[in-house]
C-alpha cells in the first residue's frame, strides 16, 4: 500500500521533505500514480545545489566529459521515467510508492545504527520510555522518532536496483556516488572524522531490526572509511572472540597477511580492530622466542625473563591489552629447535593466557597446514591450551588497494551481518568438529550400554559386554547384543546354561584379544547374531545343534571344549576321565565337532573312519555329501555325517571359539589357521590320513606359514595354492577332503583326465555320474568357474594337472596371478577364498618333473581301477593239475592259473588268479607311464576295448611336461611330495591274512585260489582306510565266518579240494556292503562244484 | 536485504528430481548458464543447486562490494549462505575455476557439509614459484592485466578463444558473450583477486573427498598442477584427465565432462 505523502513526510527532516516535495510535483506533473525514488533522484539533480550532483561530479568517470556524462544521466533518468505508468486519474499528491518508503526506512535505522547518533536516540528512547511510561521502546518507536537526513535518505535511494541502474547506464557507479555523499571532502574524512565514544556497539543482535539482517552486507551501513583489508578484518574479527581467540594464519601468504596486520595494528589504522580493541598494543616475540628455542640448554630464566615482560606489559597498558606476536610457527618446529624449551615455551603461554586472561593475545602465521600439524604432533596440548584458532589465508594482498574504488561502504555492515554470519561458520569447522562428533559417540555409547544392560540381565555378563562393546562400531555392538539375546533366550530355555557360560567366556577371549583382531572376531559375531537373530530356525538350530551334539556324544565336555583352550576349565569339567585324553586331544586338534563326534562313537576304537571324510568332497554342495556319505559310510555313522552337511557344521561354527573368532565373510583359511596351532593341524591331518607324515607336515606348514606372512600373496587375498605330487593318489584326496573339512570349504573334484584312471568311480560314483549329465558340453574351465561361483569357499582339487588343457592353464596363470578365475566366457570368479590343490602323479627328481615308474606287482592305478564286486567261494574238487603239487608236505599251495606267478613269501597251497584282464591293465599302466611318445592310436588300439585309457592323454601330458607345469608348478604357495605307498607290502600282508585264516579252517591238501580282484579289491579297502582295520576287520568277521561255513559244509580236511576266492562279476549293493567299508562283502557267496557237492556235501 | 534477497542477487535456482544436492558453480568469466549442457545429464539424479557469482555480468553490478570481495572468503560467504539459506546440510559440489577454490575454503569450513568436491580446471596458485608451476609468471600476467584494462572487448575476444582452447566456435561465442558481460572494472578486479590468491598451504586442511578433473590441455592449469593438487589435498583425492582441451570443458566438451563428473560423483 502506497504510503500518502504526509506520512512520509513525518519521518524526514526539513531538508529532506523538501527533496520529498519536489520529487511529489515531478510525478504529478508526469501525472504518475505513485511518487518513486526515480522521481526523489530526478528532483534532487534539478536542485541547483543538491549532494546528489556534487557527488556524480566528484565521481564520474574522468574518461567521459562532465557535460556528456550528465546529458547521458538526464537522458536515462527520463527514459526510466517515462516507463513509468501513467494513469489519467491525477490524486493531489502520488502516495509515496512502498519502495520508497522502504528506502526512507532504511534510511532510518541506518541513522540509528550511526555512532555519532547513538546516545541521542538512546537518550531519546530512555526519555521516551520514562515519559509514556508504556513499553515503548521498540527500535520501531525510535526509528518514528527520527527524522531522515538528506544525505542518509539520497545513500538509502541510491540502494534502489532501479534507481542504480539509470545510474549504471548513464556511465557512473552508484557505489562511487554513495562513497562521495558518505565521504563530502577527502581530506576532510581522513582527519575531520569524528571518533565515536567509548563502547559504542552493542553485541550483536540489537542492531537489528525484528528482521535480523544477514546475509550480503548491502544495506545501507554507517560509514567507516578504511583501507584495511579482508584479512585484517577477519583477524580482528577473531580476537573479540570468547573462544579459540588467537589466530593462527594459515596460508602461502599467512605471514605476510600477519605482517600487514600487525603493522596496521601498530601504526592504529582505522577498521582494522572492532573496537573492543581499541588501543591493542603489539609484542613482537619473534625475535626473543626463536633465539631461545634454538638454544641447546633450556634456560628457563630467559624465558621467564619474556614472560615477565609480556605480563607486565599486559597488566600496565591502557588499551585492550597485549597482542603478542609469534611470526611464523615454522621456528618452533624446525630441526634445530630444543623441543623441551618449546614444551616449556608452550605451557608457559598457556599459564600467562590464564593469568592475564583477556588482556593477552596470540598471534602466529605459518605458510602450510603441515607446518601446524607437525607442530601439533610434537605439542598435542598446543592448540587447546593456547587457545589457537586456525584462519586460512587465501589472499595475497588483497586487490583492494590497486584497483577498483576504495569503497569501504558496505564493509561496516559486515561486522554485524556477514561477519557474524562468517564467524559461526569458521568456528564449527575447527572446534565443532571435535564437540560435534563427540556428544553424539557418547551418546550412542549411553544408548547401547543401557540396550545391552536390558537384555544381559538376562543372564549374560554386562560387565564384560559393555567393555567389550566400548571398542566396537555401534552396528557391531548392536549385532552382538543380537548374540547375547540370543544366548539369554537359550538360558530362559533353562537347557542350555553351558551355551551361555560359553558365550561370555568367548566375549572374554575375544575381548581379550589385540585390537586388530577385534575386526575379524565381530565379524564373525555379526555373522553368527545374524544367524541368531535373522531366522528364528537358524538359531533355534544354532542352540539344538549345539545340544544335539552334546547328547549324541553323551560327553557334556565337548560343549565346553569350546571354552577350551583354557586346559584347566576343560579337565575340570571331564566326566569320563578314561576317555579324557583321547577326546581331550582330538578335540583340541579338531574344531569340527563331527569328527570328535565319530571318534566317541566308535567307543574309543583307534579309527575314526577316515572313510567319513573322503564322502564330504563333491562336485557340488551340501545334501549331495551327506548322501554320498551315507553310502559309503556304516549306517552307524550316520548321526555323525549329518553333523558333516553343511548345516550341521553352521550350526558347530556358532558354538566354536574358534569359530567366532572367524570372519566368515572372508573366510579364507586364514582364521582357522590362526586359531589352530601347527600341531593341531597336523594332529588332525594326520588322524585322518593315517600316513604321509611328510607330506601331512609340510602342507601344515605352508597352511600356517601362509597365515603368518602378512606380505605373502595369500594373506592378501586369501588363495592359497597346493601342487600334490607323487603317487599317493588316494592319499591326497583324503588330505584334501580333510583338509576341506578343516578349512569348512567346499571340495570341488576335478580329474583332468576324466576318461582316464577310474579311480575317481571308488569314491566318487555317484558324483561322476551327475557330473557327466550336468557338465557334459562344458569345458573344464567353464565347470571350475560355476561351481567355484556356486561356493567361493572351495578347495579345487586338480587331479592330473599335467593333463590341464590350453585354456585351463592360461586360466589357472591368469588366476594365480590376479586372483580371478575366468572361464571361457571371460566371466571372472573371485578365487579369493579358495585353496587350489594340482596333484599329479609325477615327482620332483633333481628339481625337474619326472614320470615315475610304477615296478611293483601292485600298481596304484590297478587297485584304484578295482571294482566293488560281489565275491563267492568256489569248492571244487582238485584237478590231476592241481594235486601234481599236493604231494608236498606244505599243507597250502600257492597257483597261478593266468601267469604261474608266484608270490613272495606266500604259501605254497594259496594261489592267486590274476586274470587275463587284470594283468592287461596293468600292462597297460605301465605302458602308459614309460612309453610317452607312443602315438594315440597306437595306444588305443593296444588298449584295445580297455575304456580306461584316454586317447590322447599322452600327448598332453607329454606336452605339458616342460613349459607351462614346470612354470606352474614352480609358483605354487607350496609343493607336497607324497611317497609312493607299498602296495606290494601290503598286498602281501594281506594275502599273508588270507592264507592265514584259510589255513585255520582247511586241512591239509586243500588248496586256495586267490583271484587277484579280490585281492586288489582287499587291497584298496585297506588303502582307502588310515589303518589296517578295514581288512583286518573283514577277513575275521567276514572271511573267517565265510571259510568255517565252507569246512563244516565241504570236511575241508580231505584234501583234495580246491578252495577258489573270486570275485562274482556282479557289483556290490549298498546293503551288501560290509560295514564300514563299502567295498567290501558282507558275506560271501560259496557256491558248491555239483560234483563236488553231490560226493562231499553232507549237510545240503 | 535478507537471505530471500541474497538467494535473488545471486540468481540461485534449484533444479532436478534427484535425492541429493549437487551444486554447480561457475567459474571465472562465466554464469551458471556455462553449465545449461552438461546439466541434463544430472537433472534426474540429483537436485541441483546453481548460483552466479557475484561478480558475474548476470548479476547487479552494485551487489559487487570491491571491498568486501578482495578475498575469496567472501565469495566463500555467499556460497555458504546460500546454501544455508536453501536449509541444506550434505551436498556435493562440483566446481569450476574459481569455483573450484572457492569449494576447497568452503569446506576447510564446514567440512560436514560438503561430501565430495569435484574440482575442474582447479588451480591453488596460478602463479610460478620456486618450486611451483602455476602456469603464469608475475610478468606475464601484468600484461595480461594492462591488456585487460586497454580494451576490455578485445582482450575478451583473444582471451576466450585461447581459454576454450578446442575449436568449438559456439564454446568460444558463449565464453565472450559472458565475459564480455562483465563489467571491466571487475573483471579485472577479480582476476587480480584470483591471481593473488594461493590456496596451497591451505589444501592439508582438506578433509572431504576430491575428485579433481583437468583437461589434457588448459592454458590456465598445467597438467602438474593436478598432480600437486592430488598430492597436498588433505582427504581422499583423484585425478581424472579428460582427453579433450580447454579450459572450459563443459563450454566445449560438456558430453565428456557429463561422463567425468559421473564417474567422480559416484566415486
Amino acid at each position: 500500500m502506497p504510503t500518502p505523502v504526509s506520512a512520509a513526510r513525518q519521518c524526514l527532516t526539513p531538508e529532506a521533505a523538501t527533496a520529498l516535495d519536489g520529487a511529489v510535483s515531478v510525478a504529478r506533473r508526469r501525472s504518475h500514480p505513485q511518487t518513486t525514488s526515480l522521481h526523489v533522484v530526478s528532483a534532487l539533480l534539478s536542485l541547483p545545489s543538491s549532494s546528489l550532483l556534487d557527488a556524480c561530479c566528484r565521481s564520474r568517470n574522468s574518461a567521459y566529459s562532465p557535460r556528456l556524462q550528465f546529458k547521458a544521466l538526464e537522458l536515462c533518468l527520463s527514459v526510466s521515467l517515462d516507463r513509468v505508468p501513467s494513469s489519467a486519474q491525477l490524486p493531489d499528491d502520488p502516495p509515496v510508492s512502498n519502495s520508497l518508503m522502504a528506502a526512507i526506512k532504511r534510511a532510518q535505522a541506518n541513522q540509528r545504527r550511526q555512532p555519532e547518533n547513538f546516545h541521542l536516540y538512546h537518550q531519546m528512547a530512555l526519555q521516551c520510555s520514562f515519559s509514556s511510561s508504556s513499553p515503548a521502546t521498540s527500535p520501531s518507536s525510535i526509528n518514528n522518532m527520527i527524522k531522515v537526513e538528506l544525505q542518509h535518505l539520497i545513500l538509502s535511494i541510491l540502494d534502489d536496483p532501479v534507481v542504480s541502474r539509470v545510474f549504471g547506464e548513464a556511465g557512473f557507479s552508484s557505489t562511487e556516488i554513495k562513497l562521495a555523499i558518505a565521504r563530502p571532502l577527502p581530506h576532510l574524512f581522513r582527519y575531520g572524522r569524528p571518533r565515536g565514544g567509548a563502547p559504542l556497539f552493542l553485541p550483536d543482535g540489537q542492531e537489528f531490526g525484528p528482521g535480523g539482517r544477514r546475509g550480503l552486507g548491502f544495506n545501507f551501513p554507517f560509514p567507516v572509511f578504511s583501507d584495511v583489508n579482508e584479512n585484517c578484518r577477519r583477524i580482528g574479527e577473531l580476537l573479540v572472540r570468547s573462544k579459540g581467540r588467537n589466530p593462527l594464519l594459515v596460508g602461502v601468504c599467512a605471514i605476510d597477511a600477519l605482517r600487514s596486520f600487525i603493522e596496521s595494528v601498530k601504526s592504529k589504522k582505522e577498521g582494522c580492530l572492532p573496537m573492543q580493541l581499541s588501543g591493542l598494543s603489539v609484542i613482537s616475540a619473534e625475535d626473543g622466542l626463536s633465539k631461545l628455542v634454538a638454544q641447546e640448554k633450556v634456560d628457563e630464566a630467559r624465558l621467564e625473563l619474556v614472560f615477565g615482560e609480556v605480563s607486565d606489559a599486559a597488566r600496565q597498558c591502557s588499551g585492550a591489552g597485549v597482542l603478542v606476536d609469534f611470526e611464523d610457527l615454522n621456528c618452533f618446529v624446525s630441526d634445530r629447535v630444543n623441543s623441551d624449551m618449546v614444551s616449556l615455551m608452550v605451557s608457559r603461554l598457556a599459564r600467562l593466557l590464564e593469568v592475564c586472561s583477556g588482556k593477552v593475545w596470540f598471534i602466529g602465521a605459518t605458510t602450510s597446514y603441515d607446518t601446524y600439524l607437525k607442530f601439533l604432533s610434537r605439542y598435542p596440548s598446543a592448540e587447546k591450551e593456547l587457545d589457537l584458532q586456525i584462519l586460512p589465508i587465501t589472499t595475497l594482498r588483497p586487490s583492494a588497494a590497486e584497483s577498483g574504488p576504495r569503497s569501504s561502504l558496505m564493509e561496516s555492515f559486515v561486522p554485524f551481518a556477514g561477519f557474524f554470519s562468517s564467524l559461526s561458520e569458521l568456528i564449527i569447522p575447527v572446534s565443532g568438529n571435535s564437540y560435534q562428533s563427540v556428544p553424539s559417540r557418547d551418546e550412542l555409547n549411553k544408548t547401547k550400554t543401557q540396550e545391552a544392560i536390558s537384555v544381559t540381565r538376562e543372564g549374560a555378563t554386562a560387565s564384560v559386554a559393555d567393555q567389550y562393546q566400548c571398542s566396537l562400531p555401534s552396528w557391531l555392538r548392536m549385532a552382538e547384543l543380537g548374540t547375547k539375546a540370543v544366548c539369554a533366550k537359550n538360558k530362559n530355555d533353562g537347557s542350555s546354561e553351558t551355551a551361555c557360560t560359553l558365550q561370555t567366556e568367548t566375549e572374554l577371549m575375544s575381548a581379550k584379544e589385540s585390537q586388530q583382531k577385534e575386526k575379524s572376531r565381530s565379524l564373525s559375531k555379526t555373522d553368527s547374531c545374524l544367524f541368531g537373530i535373522g531366522s528364528r530356525e537358524a538359531s533355534s538350530s544354532m542352540s539344538t545343534g549345539s545340544q544335539k551334539a552334546m547328547t549324541s556324544q553323551h560327553v557334556t565336555e565337548s560343549c565346553q571344549v569350546p571354552k577350551s583352550q583354557n586346559e584347566n576349565f576343560l579337565s575340570k569339567h571331564m566326566e569320563r576321565p578314561s576317555n579324557v585324553e583321547h577326546i581331550d586331544s582330538h578335540v583340541l586338534k579338531s574344531p569340527n565337532l563331527s569328527w570328535c563326534n565319530s571318534s566317541t562313537d566308535d567307543g574309543g576304537q583307534t579309527s575314526p573312519a577316515s572313510a567319513t571324510s573322503i564322502p564330504t568332497t563333491s562336485l557340488s554342495s551340501g545334501a549331495n555329501c551327506a548322501s554320498e556319505a551315507t553310502s559309503l559310510n556304516a549306517p552307524r555313522n550316520r548321526n555323525q555325517l549329518v553333523c558333516q552337511s553343511p548345516q550341521g557344521s553352521n550350526s558347530f561354527k556358532e558354538i566354536i571359539p574358534g569359530n567366532l573368532n572367524l570372519p566368515r565373510s572372508s573366510c579364507g583359511l586364514s582364521p582357522d589357521i590362526n586359531v589352530m596351532n601347527f600341531k593341531m593341524l597336523y594332529g588332525d591331518l594326520i588322524q585322518k590320513m593315517g600316513r604321509q607324515a611328510e607330506a601331512v607336515r609340510s602342507i601344515c606348514e605352508v597352511l600356517c606359514r601362509a597365515r603368518r606372512e602378512t606380505h605373502c600373496k595369500a594373506a592378501l587375498r586369501g588363495d592359497l595354492w597346493f601342487t600334490f605330487l607323487g603317487s599317493d593318489r588316494i592319499g591326497k584326496m583324503i588330505i584334501a577332503s580333510a583338509l576341506s573339512n578343516i578349512l569348512r570349504k567346499h571340495l570341488i573334484y576335478v580329474d583332468l583326465c576324466p576318461r582316464g584312471i577310474r579311480c575317481h568311480d571308488v569314491i566318487f560314483s555317484e558324483k561322476m555320474k551327475s557330473y557327466d549329465s550336468k557338465y557334459r558340453g562344458k569345458t573344464t574351465v567353464d565347470v571350475i568357474a560355476g561351481e567355484l561361483g556356486k561356493n567361493p569357499c572351495s578347495i579345487i582339487f586338480l587331479e592330473n594337472i599335467e593333463k590341464a588343457d590350453e585354456q585351463l592353464q592360461n586360466n589357472l596363470s591368469q588366476a594365480f596371478c590376479s586372483g580371478k578365475f575366468s572361464d571361457s566366457y571371460g566371466r571372472e570368479v573371485s578365487m579369493s577364498n579358495a585353496v587350489v590343490i594340482a596333484a599329479s602323479s609325477l615327482v620332483r627328481v633333481g628339481g625337474v618333473l619326472s614320470v615315475v615308474e610304477e615296478l611293483g606287482r601292485h600298481s596304484e592305478d590297478r587297485v584304484l581301477g578295482s571294482e566293488c564286486w560281489q565275491m563267492k567261494i568256489l569248492v571244487e574238487r582238485a584237478t590231476w593239475e592241481d594235486s601234481v603239487d599236493n604231494h608236498d608236505p606244505i599243507p597250502c599251495m600257492l597257483k597261478t592259473l593266468a601267469n604261474k606267478r608266484k608270490l613272495p613269501g606266500a604259501s605254497e597251497n594259496v594261489v592267486l588268479l590274476e586274470t587275463s584282464e587284470t594283468v592287461k591293465r596293468a600292462n597297460m599302466n605301465l605302458c602308459r607311464g614309460l612309453d610317452l611318445n607312443l602315438p594315440a592310436e597306437g595306444d588305443e588300439a593296444f588298449h584295445g576295448d580297455d575304456d580306461g585309457a584316454c586317447p590322447n592323454d599322452t600327448d598332453a601330458f607329454s606336452g605339458n611336461l616342460g613349459g607351462w607345469l614346470s612354470e606352474f608348478l614352480d609358483r605354487m604357495d607350496g609343493e607336497v611330495s607324497f611317497k609312493p605307498q607299498d602296495l606290494d607290502a601290503l598286498a602281501d600282508d594281506i594275502f599273508m591274512g588270507v592264507k592265514n585264516s584259510f589255513q585255520r579252517h582247511a586241512g591239509p591238501g586243500c588248496s586256495l585260489e586267490v583271484d587277484s580282484k579280490v585281492l586288489d579289491q582287499l587291497l584298496l579297502a585297506a588303502y582307502l582306510s588310515n589303518s589296517k582295520n578295514a581288512w583286518e576287520e573283514w577277513l575275521t568277521q567276514v572271511l573267517d565266518r565265510e571259510f568255517a561255513e565252507v569246512r563244516n559244509r565241504f570236511k575241508l580236511a580231505q584234501g583234495t579240494i580246491v578252495v577258489k576266492l573270486l570275485t562274482t562279476g556282479e557289483l556290490l549293493s549298498e546293503d551288501q556292503a560290509f560295514g564300514g567299508h563299502a567295498n567290501l562283502p558282507s558275506r560271501i557267496i560259496i557256491h558248491p562244484c555239483p560234483s563236488l557237492d553231490l560226493a562231499s556235501c553232507p549237510t545240503s | 536485504m535478507g537471505t530471500t534477497s541474497l538467494l535473488e542477487t545471486l540468481n540461485v535456482r534449484v533444479v532436478g528430481e534427484g535425492e541429493k544436492y549437487l551444486v554447480l558453480a561457475h567459474g571465472f568469466g562465466t554464469d551458471q548458464s556455462a553449465w545449461q549442457h552438461v546439466l541434463p545429464f544430472f537433472v534426474p539424479h540429483y537436485k541441483i543447486i546453481l548460483y552466479d557469482l557475484v561478480c558475474a555480468g548476470s548479476v547487479n553490478p552494485d551487489y559487487f562490494d570491491f571491498s568486501r570481495y578482495s578475498t575469496l572468503d567472501a565469495f566463500v560467504d555467499d556460497l555458504l549462505n546460500i546454501l544455508g539459506s536453501l536449509g541444506i546440510d550434505s551436498c556435493a559440489y562440483v566446481g569450476h575455476s574459481v569455483s573450484a577454490m572457492i569449494g576447497i575454503i568452503a569446506s576447510i569450513r564446514r567440512p560436514e557439509l560438503f561430501t565430495k568436491l569435484v574440482l575442474v580446471g582447479a588451480s591453488p596458485r596460478f602463479l610460478n614459484d620456486k618450486y611451483y608451476h602455476g602456469g603464469f609468471e608475475e610478468g606475464e600476467i601484468e600484461k595480461v592485466f594492462g591488456a585487460m584494462e586497454a580494451n576490455y572487448k578485445a582482450w575478451v575476444n583473444s582471451f576466450a578463444a585461447v581459454a576454450v582452447g578446442a575449436d568449438v566456435p559456439t564454446a568460444v561465442t558463449e565464453y565472450s558473450r559472458t565475459l564480455f558481460n562483465m563489467r571491466p572494472d571487475m573483471a579485472l578486479f577479480v582476476s587480480r583477486m584470483v591471481f593473488n590468491s594461493d590456496i596451497r598451504g591451505i589444501l592439508g586442511m582438506v578433509s572431504t573427498p576430491c575428485c579433481i578433473i583437468q583437461t589434457a590441455k588448459d592454458v590456465s592449469v598445467p597438467e602438474s598442477v593436478a598432480e600437486y593438487l592430488k598430492g597436498h589435498l588433505g582427504g581422499r583425492s583423484t585425478v581424472e584427465i579428460m582427453n579433450v582441451e580447454g579450459h572450459l570443458p563443459h563450454l566445449s566438451a560438456p558430453l565428456q565432462l557429463a561422463q567425468s563428473l559421473r564417474r567422480a560423483l559416484l566415486l
